[in-house]
């Protein structure tokens, strides 16, 4: 596979996994470490895109390799279904792919919803460390934040409400999907035991969260200044939270070897 | 990646390997067709398109015998920056004609037809009047061609004027208070400003340079499609640049048009979607259909139109 090399930058988009199911764009450091970058879905991913390439830049840049990489039935990726059970498979697959590559020690980045992909694979031999970017604690909650969005974008446009299967700012999910993200109850705390753990909260809601992980992770860092929603913004305001990437970055470098 | 024998392969395009893109191809047992599929960033979502609407496009059109090719504009999605400092209006022609040498090279084709929502239909029209190959262009909620203020503020004023001005459902809205004025009194003050300094004028000459391309694109036998959704004001930028109602094109021939009813910008519900998907593959299919003669006298037979 070729690679593309833009200025000082490295990245080789390719498919991998069973039947080349996944898409995914590969960032190399110098190859000891490798991060996992999993994002969020339907709108939220859209919107977090560009983002998820930055902070992949600049891990790179930092000697740390990165993989992004799109879930079963989005993005890129084969497929037109996606289940909260294959997601969790596609990031073992992911691990194992950067693993192949010559990563010996893995962080997971989880990005909203991704976060409960993350910490499903965190017990995933290999997996040391957790960032969690302004993680979905509950998927109820998070479904009641889209409905309202949803209704918000219906009001202004003058359409009736919501159709079913339910839809939410331009993606269609099925009821099943719907139901099952509404049942998420992230339990960070047993997947935390001994790990090593960032904690990105830009609306500094999480404290309670970090408190109660500090006495099982290996370390906690708790990054709470203000920083942009990107999620709730619209693609085209082409946001990127740099003061986020930042954080990330220098606490995955800090990290030991 | 293959599925249900589609195949997607995952390439770096352009002279400097930069552009990431999807290359879709036809299933092996399906005729594969001379001309390829570029489907253009809208604005700055990736390549996915809004909605995911991209990938199921450019999969549906590839079960159609088209080898199709969605890619990101160098500083979008996943493609890096340029470093030669084009500016964005000449990038938006350069790099789908980057692709469509690549694709030259790479995939036997000679032969394109570009489609774009938004920014993408620009990319489109632009580069279907500098490059003769591409032989159609589907564009999707093309707005402001020219980038002139005056001409922006000329269009909203259209939009006033010829939509609410005789619709009792925006004076409705204008008592009770549900509508912007700021945007409402800049325009029509704007409208008024222009006629009385010869601006009007002005406006109607960019007009007429853009139906002077469209009219160099569908003379040498391009097929054009113009798709717009109802909600979208793109209605009235295709209406004043082309000077003519869109809702009187017909929905096939050299230049065809498809109104997709209450759909929004950028297609956001789902049933538009799938509106657009059966809209692009009838113009296709009808359009390009499979060559029982050689693709020269299927160029002599086609028709052309003028403004």
């Amino acid at each position: 596979m070729s690679v593309a090399v833009t200025g000082q930058d490295v990245m080789e988009p390719c498919y991998f996994a069973a039947e080349q199911r996944l898409f995914g764009c590969w960032h190399p450091g110098r190859g000891r470490r490798a991060v996992v970058i999993c994002m969020s879905l339907g709108h939220e991913y859209q919107r977090l895109h560009r983002a998820g390439r930055q902070l992949a830049v600049q891990l790179s840049r930092a000697g740390i390799d990165a993989l992004r990489f799109d879930y079963s039935g989005s993005g890129d990726s084969v497929g037109d279904e996606f289940t909260l059970v294959q997601a969790q498979q596609d990031v073992c697959d992911a691990i194992m792919f950067a693993k192949n590559k010559g990563a010996s020690v893995i962080t997971v980045i989880g990005v909203r919803l991704g976060a409960a992909f993350a910490v499903s694979a965190a017990q995933t031999p290999g997996v040391d460390s957790l960032i969690l970017w302004e993680p979905v604690l509950d998927g109820g909650a998070c479904l009641e934040e889209w409905m309202s969005l949803q209704r918000e974008y219906e009001k202004m446009m003058g359409y009736s409400s919501m159709t079913s299967p339910p839809e939410c700012l331009g993606f269609t999910y099925t009821p099943e999907l719907w139901k099952s993200i509404g049942a998420i109850q992230l339990d960070v705390l047993s997947a935390c035991v001994k790990k090593q753990i960032q904690i990105i909260d830009g609306e500094n809601k999480l404290s309670a969260l970090v408190h109660s992980l500090r006495p099982q992770a290996a370390s906690v860092q708790h990054v709470n200044e203000l920083m942009p929603a990107i999620w709730r913004r619209e693609s085209t305001d082409a946001l990127v939270p740099f003061q986020t990437i930042r954080a990330i970055t220098n606490w995955v470098v800090g990290l030991p070897a | 990646m293959t599925s249900a024998k589609i195949i997607e392969k995952a390439v770096l395009l352009g002279p400097t390997g930069g552009l990431v893109g999807i290359i879709t191809e036809p299933p092996p047992d399906v005729v594969k067709r001379q001309e390829g599929i570029l489907l253009l960033d809208a604005g700055t979502i990736h390549r996915v398109g809004p909605g995911r609407l991209y990938v199921r496009l450019a999969r549906e059109l590839a079960a159609l015998g088209f080898t199709v090719t969605r890619f990101d504009y160098s500083g979008i999605g996943d493609s890096g920056q340029r470093s030669d400092h084009l500016p964005i209006l000449e990038v938006a022609v350069r790099e789908p004609q980057e692709v469509m040498d690549d694709l030259q090279q790479r995939c036997g084709l000679s032969h394109f037809i570009l489609m774009g929502i938004c920014s993408g239909a620009y990319s489109a029209f632009k580069t279907a009047g500098r490059d003769p190959r591409v032989v159609g262009a589907a564009l999707i909620n093309p707005q402001d061609f020219i980038g002139d203020p005056t001409w922006l503020h000329y269009v909203q004023a259209k939009r006033y004027f010829s939509n609410s001005l005789y619709r009792p459902g925006a004076w409705l809205n204008l008592i009770t208070g549900r509508v912007d004025y700021r945007t409402l009194f800049t325009a029509l003050s704007n409208r008024a400003w222009q006629f009385l300094r010869g601006r009007g004028h002005q406006a109607q000459q960019q007009a007429h340079g853009i139906a002077t391309e469209m009219n160099h694109i569908t003379s040498r036998a391009a097929r054009v499609l113009l798709l717009v959704s109802e909600r979208d004001k793109s209605i009235e930028f295709v209406d004043a640049m082309l000077n003519m109602t869109i809702r009187n094109l017909p929905a096939t021939g050299p230049l065809a048009s498809v109104l997709i009813p209450d759909a929004d910008h950028l297609f956001t519900r789902r049933v538009d979607q799938l509106a657009v998907q059966q809209a692009i593959s009838t113009w296709i299919t009808t359009s390009f259909p499979p060559p029982l003669v050689t693709s020269d006298e299927v160029e002599d037979e086609r028709e052309t139109v003028t403004f």
